[in-house]
């Protein structure tokens, strides 16, 4: 037993998107993880499409000296999180790990959350999901498969997190960097998502989260999201420009 | 004002009286009905593949993490294989009809499908390694011996049978704090204390520590 006083891990993370080259590499690998439903063609066009994390693609500059930028976006984590108030079941809340989770068995459906969520990561299935028999034995066992009628969104891996914590505690040590990482981040080939705990001072998203070129996403609008960026800003941009 | 017969004036409130009794005996048969059915019916038994003494194997001396090894390891408490079965029952009661159906599935390579006895629902998320490792650890006794506390005592059972609800209101009750009947004195204290000054974080109670 630990001596010194127990305290729950506040988990963050920080995306570099100065390193982000818009591979998709965590898109795929959260959809996998986390049993997400199949997008296809005419789901997208419907714009029904389930994503927990997405990569944002936008213009800088003027042609013909443009660069394609990309912006990872996943569910915020937001401390004043503007899709809790709403749920008239209590399915989503803060817990004491600082995460906005979803309690899918509690889930009547509302879609409230979505609508209210200024960052659309909140997503509904609208069907029950449907999987090709080549794909059944690849769904993760660790993660409810959700039905039809039932909000979604990313959990920041809340199972590797339980399994992660879990580790710990067996070997008695406290958690340290790398104990828990996400699909998203494990997947990163130039590390651009980097997930920890904010409440150990020695963290690499805490030292990470200190930069300079640290923002938040619509920081102005107050959700106090839980989800660091980290952007240079380019001295050659004009202002306003390059934004569709 | 007519005259009421004397048997209807003692009738009426005899009659009301053994309604309001039945009604309450009914509402008290469902509430309770509700609150300690077994999730999912128990198994009748003969529906297993095999036979299985669980009571036998117990009276052999056999540790349940013999064969339920991932119990201390992993989320599962696992079944074992067919090949583990077979290793010990190619010599043990190799003649009996039920040990035979284990050679047969091992020599033909097909499983055993045993049927399911205790079942959460899909969006519950339970983990066997660290109940029996904290009861284990606990009350400093063999992980086998904490299997008990939900299974009920499977060692005196022919055919394995879910003894509690394992319910949501079973889990919770536990963990806010029922867990504490379940140490010994001693340990009971300690933890109580560590929780009451913070050392230690009580058993959580957060939707999401099983709803994920």
């Amino acid at each position: 037993m630990t001596t010194q006083h127990a305290q729950s891990p506040k988990w963050s993370m920080v995306v570099d998107a100065d390193r982000c080259t818009g591979c998709q590499a965590c898109v795929v690998a959260c959809q996998a993880e986390n049993n997400v439903p199949l997008n296809t063609d005419d789901i997208f066009k419907q714009k029904r499409a389930i994503e927990w994390i997405r990569i944002e693609r936008y213009w800088e500059g003027e042609y013909p000296n443009i660069k394609a930028r990309f912006l990872p976006v996943l569910c915020q984590h937001c401390e004043n999180a503007p899709c809790e108030p709403v749920c008239p079941v209590y399915a989503t809340y803060h817990n004491d790990q600082g995460m906005n989770v979803q309690i899918y068995n509690r889930c009547i459906g509302t879609r409230y959350c979505a609508n209210n969520c200024p960052y659309n990561v909140r997503f509904f299935n609208f069907w029950e999901p449907v999987w090709p028999e080549s794909l059944r034995n690849q769904l993760n066992p660790d993660v409810t498969v959700r039905s039809r009628g039932i909000m979604e969104k990313c959990s920041f891996c809340i199972q590797r997190i339980r399994a992660g914590t879990r580790r710990v505690k067996k070997e008695g040590r406290a958690l340290a960097d790398g104990d828990v990482v996400p699909a998203c981040a494990q997947a990163c080939p130039t590390d651009a998502l980097v997930f920890g705990n904010m409440h150990d001072a020695g963290s690499r998203v805490r030292k990470m989260s200190e930069d300079k070129r640290h923002y938040r996403l619509l920081e102005r609008s107050g959700t106090d999201p839980n989800v660091i960026y980290l952007k240079r800003v380019d001295p050659t941009a004009t202002e306003g420009a390059g934004h569709e | 004002m007519p005259k009421v017969p004397l048997a209807v004036k003692i009738a009426v409130p005899i009659v009301g009286l053994l309604l309001t009794i039945g009604v309450t005996i009914t509402a008290v048969g469902i509430l309770k009905a509700w609150w300690s059915t077994p999730f999912s019916p128990v198994q009748p038994s003969g529906t297993q593949p095999i036979a299985f003494r669980h009571d036998l194997h117990v009276i052999a001396k056999i540790d349940c993490q013999f064969c339920h090894r991932g119990v201390t390891l992993t989320e599962a408490a696992t079944l074992p294989s067919v090949e583990q079965c077979y290793f010990c029952h190619q010599v043990v009661l190799k003649d009996s009809p039920e040990v035979s159906k284990i050679a047969y599935a091992f020599q033909n390579g097909e499983p055993i499908n045993w049927v399911r006895v205790h079942r959460l629902p899909d969006h519950v998320q339970f983990v066997h390694d660290s109940h029996v490792r904290f009861f284990a650890e606990q009350n400093g006794i063999a992980p086998s011996q904490a299997c008990s506390i939900c299974h009920g005592d499977v060692g005196s059972m022919k055919i394995a049978e879910q003894v509690r609800n394992l319910k949501m209101r079973d889990c919770v009750d536990c963990h806010r704090n029922r867990y504490l009947t379940y140490l010994a004195p001693d340990a009971a204290q300690r933890i109580r204390t560590a929780v009451v000054e913070g050392q230690r974080l009580p058993p959580p109670t957060d939707c999401a520590a099983c709803h994920y």
